[in-house]
């Protein structure tokens, strides 16, 4: 795995955060041109199981490597160099938000139908 | 004269005057000090601002009343195209570049950024763009479809006339500016800060400024691309956002939002960043809750990046994907919080000192929140479906932009005048400029907000009366006009401080940050010896600081070899690894710029082949300009004797010259990467898409001009491999024989296009194709040239085991190369035979 | 605030809701502009206070704690329970704007193609064609399928609903409802060129009875 305290941990988070929601965004457009389901249905379709269940595990990997950049922070001797630290600390921070979004903008596929 | 200059320094510092002094008369014009082409981009940025806010005041006349006719409305519409085109493109952006380029340097502790003649280029494109633009008000024949050129409206049949041209060519054409200056300061604040000051170091501002830039190079490729693509449409009939063929105008809207709501934080970054900067030397206390606003800088830089549907949210989009930019339009929330409850926590536990620029950074608050509010509000769909296009949205985008962009860029101007006048603003007469500009602007856009929920749409030449509106159009009117005296007062106030203002002593403020070390009024090297800054408040822990720089007690003090230097550093950790030299007074980029100029010129007018003629004088113009670099005999000649702690940059395999082109290579990605989004969009979602049912390109021929170029790229490896392990032998030779299959590579590749039975004047599927060949064409040529001149440089000795610095910059170009054909071949070729057979 | 000024009458006047989505609009408008007044003045109260109070002698841990707080209540809990209450709210009403299908029957459809500059009303269950005017029975959900004949309008009727784009090689839908009889003005939202301003067009909502005697007798004009 990538060195805790690698400066490009700080936006690590931030580049899943923005995979995921172009992810999230093409596989709504793709799946509505591919096999529109009905609007009967609301928001009981595939495509959102699918969006939900990805979302779900995005926001679990983000919120794991917010953990490890907080054990890192802890760590005895990323605690005494003070760039390491500062760098943990930011990336550690980031991920957590990051993890924080996937979620949100995950949330409206329990509401919305798919594809109106 | 400068207080610091004494009889102990005063002949060495003249020398450092002489050295990188611009030239004199119009020796001035080939100028590419920072100090001088920051300026120069602040003042012209200025005067554009100044027209732009004239026609601000026709729209307000035209609109004061129902009813009236004092413009047509063909007029109208140019001018509020214009208006906003010179608002955005040509004062905002290229003001906050010219401020950071004039403070970044002297923030990291350098005396220049490391690419000189890249700023100069970037402002002359960016001068001779803005004056194409703005004639075209002269010729009334200015663009007339809003500065957003939604399609089909710009396309040619419903604007026959040139003003979309006029914006595309003239737009493109200044983004150079825009793309040169975010490589630029990348660039520079990675790699040439003080010694010892690692990135938590930095000043606040320079984490803002690296955002900024970076959101540059990701942001502006889209338009770019857009931009080309249009003009293509327009100029020579080609389909892409017309929907018989096989496009879609909303394609143009994906394409110029993308770049469009990045633009935004792009210009309140830098706002922020004053205000980040001002508050803590106002509050005379550190910054409190730095690393938070680290972390709100960083957020806001991604996050941006997926509001863009939210300008789209009335087109017809599945509300499911709406929800999806609404949660990330208000997830901005956050970090525009945390920013602003770290700049109240840091004013809450400092000792407020009350000056102008102070005044200005509270008119930013009281605007600014409340723009930030009605900002969440819009972001809600619902309540956007009833507002959108509306003068609702006029009210709250001013809101934000005057709020978050002018009012800290006017506290920055009064609160680093000293630096280039010497001079103290007066207290006065500023703050009579500030209260005109605040209740003004205020009486104008609070009302607007209500004009817009009372239903009068946008971008309206006039109304009927009775309908409710003409009262607030009327306050908002004289409120326009209150404003525009605020700023004509404020524009008094600073030219006559330059002749009456008061004598400033050395850092007037009693700031922390190292700008305030150089001399006053400013000297064009900034240091004449570079400290080593292993804190992020020099001037609070050492205020003694000026003198000793000035004494030539730190490092780069001799400059009696005539050459101009600077550190380059490590990127996290700002420790010192090399002596870069950078180049001296150039015509290059004023004569590269003109030529472009005629470039342009010549596609608007329609002479194509003078643009032909003019394009290949323009490659040939950078050509020469690359073959001047850091390396050449000249600036960094090979001597027995010469430094090697550090080195100097050419002498290493990690230079600028590698950043700048990994991050340019970045850029290009990006533009790259929008043209693959349009592929597929248009592919998935265009009304009526149509492919050729059998490829159009030879296959057999196109998979061996891949792997042409596959070895050709790899043959360039091999002699940068045997550079990287200390083995010269043989690299001429190597760089030959890469360059010639390169050569091989690219006939065959421009045979493929040729002979291939394209229609993209028919089918938008074929107007792709030919776009991403001609792109991979570019890049192809490209790496075959320059690594010729490799070769010819191996040849003159200004590549070799000593000199390995070219190469490793050229290497990341073939990787690019290498890795869009195959994509290109992936995603053009194929992903839809795979596709045709399942 | 605008009751004072003029009523929040006005044709066009979002404010004057007389449609379920106008009215679900405005009403998010009434509690967003109350509770971020809230929010924005206790924000400047902050401030102003924060600028003039006298902070004494402050050390690093004191600052540092400060600090937190701050950056912790204001800048992360407000925000977020901020956005969660208008989420909250929001995202259901929005879902209650779309063209869902009907728990029974059918809403009427009436076709409306955009061009530079009118509207063409058609009602494609008889042979129907109106300019610049659209009749509707009152207190029933309209469909209206949007179509541009050249470049992009938006359809709008504040009083009715929100907007929605009129787009080329596109069919857009958007549900109207008038709850009362009466004439209720529209006007393209989007920039068309230079005929713009003058977009304008007109809904007229009757009753149900009506409505049908209307349809039977221009069938028989037709």
């Amino acid at each position: 795995m990538l060195s805790i305290s690698h400066p490009i941990q700080i936006v690590m988070g931030l580049i899943i955060w923005s995979v995921w929601f172009v992810v999230l965004y093409g596989l709504q457009g793709i799946g509505c041109n591919v096999a529109p389901p009905a609007a009967e249905l609301g928001p009981w379709t595939w495509i959102n199981a699918l969006l939900l269940g990805l979302g779900v595990c995005v926001t679990l990997l983000l919120l794991f490597a917010a953990y490890r950049c907080w054990k890192a922070g802890q760590d005895q001797r990323v605690e005494e160099d003070s760039h390491r630290r500062f760098i943990a600390r930011i990336s550690g921070g980031i991920y957590l938000f990051s993890a924080i979004a996937a979620a949100a903008v995950t949330v409206p596929v329990v509401i919305y139908p798919p594809c109106v | 004269m400068s207080e610091l200059r004494n009889a102990g320094n005063r002949s060495r510092l003249a020398q450092f005057d002489r050295v990188w002094g611009n030239l004199p008369g119009w020796g001035q014009l080939s100028a590419v000090n920072h100090t001088s082409v920051g300026l120069r981009f602040v003042v012209t940025g200025m005067v554009f601002f100044l027209i732009g806010g004239i026609l601000a005041m026709l729209i307000r006349t035209q609109l004061a009343l129902p009813e009236q006719d004092i413009l047509s409305s063909s007029a109208y519409n140019q001018i509020f195209s214009m208006h906003g085109t010179v608002m955005m493109f040509l004062f905002a952006i290229p003001v906050l570049e010219g401020a950071a380029m004039y403070l970044i340097p002297k923030m990291i502790g350098t005396r220049d950024l490391v690419f000189p003649r890249l700023s100069a280029l970037g402002y002359y494109c960016y001068l001779f763009g803005g004056i194409i633009i703005v004639s075209s008000l002269f010729l009334n024949m200015a663009p007339d479809a809003g500065w957003f050129m939604y399609t089909p409206l710009s396309g040619s049949f419903y604007s026959p006339g040139l003003g979309p041209d006029f914006w595309l060519l003239g737009i493109t054409f200044v983004e150079i500016s825009a793309m040169s200056a975010g490589v630029e300061l990348v660039v520079s604040i990675l790699r040439t800060r003080a010694n010892g000051m690692s990135l938590r170091k930095m000043p606040i501002f320079c984490w803002y400024i690296l955002a900024m830039a970076l959101m540059i190079v990701f942001g502006f490729p889209p338009l770019i691309l857009g931009s080309i693509l249009l003009e293509l449409e327009r100029a020579a009939g080609m389909v892409f956002f017309e929907v018989a063929g096989g496009g879609d105008p909303l394609l143009w809207q994906h394409l110029f939002w993308l770049f469009g709501h990045p633009e935004v934080y792009i210009i309140f970054l830098p706002g922020a960043g004053i205000v980040s900067t001002l508050i803590p030397v106002f509050a005379q206390r550190p910054l409190l809750g730095y690393r938070w606003i680290v972390m709100a800088i960083i957020l806001m830089g991604f996050i941006s990046f997926g509001l863009w549907v939210h300008h789209m949210f009335t087109v017809g989009i599945p509300s499911l994907a709406l929800a999806f930019f609404s949660m990330a339009s208000m997830l901005v929330a956050v970090p525009t919080a945390i920013q602003f409850f770290a700049w109240i926590a840091t004013l809450w536990t400092g000792r407020v000192v009350f000056h102008l620029p102070m005044l200005w950074i509270l008119g930013f608050l009281i605007i600014f929140v409340a723009g930030g509010l009605t900002g969440v509000m819009l972001a809600l769909v619902p309540f956007d479906w009833q507002v959108h296009d509306t003068h609702f949205v006029v009210a709250h985008m001013h809101y934000v932009l005057v709020g978050g962009m002018l009012f800290p860029l006017i506290a920055g101007f009064y609160y680093w005048l000293p630096h280039v006048s010497g001079r103290m603003p007066s207290d006065t007469l500023g703050r009579w400029g500030f209260w005109l500009t605040f209740i003004g602007f205020n009486l104008t856009f609070l009302i607007m907000h209500l004009t817009g929920l009372f239903g009068m749409p946008r971008r309206v030449y006039t109304y009927e009366a009775g309908l409710g509106w003409d009262l607030f159009n009327l306050i908002s009117s004289i409120g326009g006009f209150i404003m525009a005296i605020g700023i004509a007062v404020l524009i008094l106030d600073i030219a006559l401080h330059f002749r009456f203002g008061q004598r400033a002593r050395q850092n007037p403020w009693n700031a922390d940050s190292l700008e305030w070390a150089v001399e006053m009024p400013v000297s064009t090297y900034n240091f004449a010896s570079l400290p080593d800054v292993p804190t992020r408040h020099p001037m609070f822990e050492d205020p003694t600081l000026p003198q000793k720089i000035a004494d030539g007690k730190y490092g780069l003090a001799d400059i009696s070899h005539g050459l101009r230097e600077i550190y380059g550093s490590r990127a996290g950790t700002g420790k010192v690894m090399q002596v870069i030299h950078l180049p001296t007074n150039s015509w290059l980029p004023l004569q590269s710029a003109a030529i472009i100029a005629v470039v342009c010129l010549g596609l608007l007018t329609k002479f194509y082949w003078v643009a032909l003629v003019a394009a290949v004088f323009a490659v040939l113009s950078l050509l020469r300009w690359s073959w001047h670099n850091g390396a050449h005999a000249s600036s960094a000649p090979l001597t027995d004797g010469e430094r090697t702690d550090p080195p100097l940059h050419s002498r290493m395999l990690d230079s600028p010259g590698l950043w700048g082109m990994v991050v340019a290579m970045m850029g290009n990605g990006t533009l790259y990467a929008s043209l693959l989004f349009g592929w597929f969009y248009l592919w998935t979602a265009a009304p009526q898409w149509e492919a050729p049912t059998q490829g159009p390109l030879a296959l057999m021929p196109l998979l061996l001009s891949g792997a042409l170029l596959t070895l050709a790229a790899l043959v360039f490896r091999v002699a940068v491999g045997r550079l990287r392990a200390g083995n010269g032998n043989g690299m001429q030779g190597l760089f030959w024989i890469a360059s010639l299959i390169g050569l091989i590579h690219f006939g065959l590749l421009l045979w493929v296009l040729l002979s291939a039975p394209l229609e993209p004047t028919e089918l938008a599927h074929d107007s792709v194709l030919t776009v991403m060949l001609m792109y991979l064409l570019i890049h192809s040529g490209l790496s075959t040239v320059v690594t010729a001149m490799q070769a010819m440089r191996v040849q003159l000795g200004y590549v070799s085991l000593r000199v390995p610095y070219e190469p490793i910059v050229v290497w990341p170009l073939w990787v690019y190369t290498l890795a869009i054909f195959w994509l290109a071949v992936a995603a053009f070729v194929l992903l839809p035979m795979g596709w045709g057979a399942a | 605030m605008c009751l004072l000024v003029t009523g929040c009458g006005g044709p066009f006047s979002a404010l004057n809701p007389a449609g379920p989505s106008a009215t679900a609009a405005s009403w998010l408008w009434w509690g967003m502009f109350g509770y971020f007044s809230l929010v924005m003045l206790a924000v400047f109260a902050v401030w102003f206070y924060a600028m003039r109070r006298d902070p004494g002698d402050i050390d690093q841990q004191q600052s540092q704690r400060l600090q937190n707080r701050w950056v912790f209540w204001g800048g992360l809990v407000l925000p977020t329970v901020s956005l969660a209450a208008v989420l909250v709210v929001g995202l259901p009403i929005g879902r209650a704007m779309l063209p869902l299908p009907l728990e029974q029957g059918e809403p009427l459809r009436i076709d409306v193609t955009a061009q530079q500059w009118r509207w063409d009303v058609s009602y494609p269950d008889s042979a129907i064609m109106l300019e610049d005017r659209l009749v509707i029975p009152a207190g029933e959900p309209i469909d209206v399928h949007l179509n541009s004949a050249d470049v992009i309008h938006s359809f709008w009727v504040p009083r009715l609903a929100g907007k929605l784009d009129v787009i080329p090689g596109r069919t857009n839908v958007i549900r109207i409802q008038a709850d009362q009889p009466g004439i209720y003005r529209g006007h393209c939202a989007e920039f068309c060129g230079a005929g713009h301003a003058h977009m304008h067009f007109e809904v007229e909502a009757v009753e149900s009875e009506a409505f049908q005697t209307w349809l039977t007798q221009e069938q028989a004009n037709e």
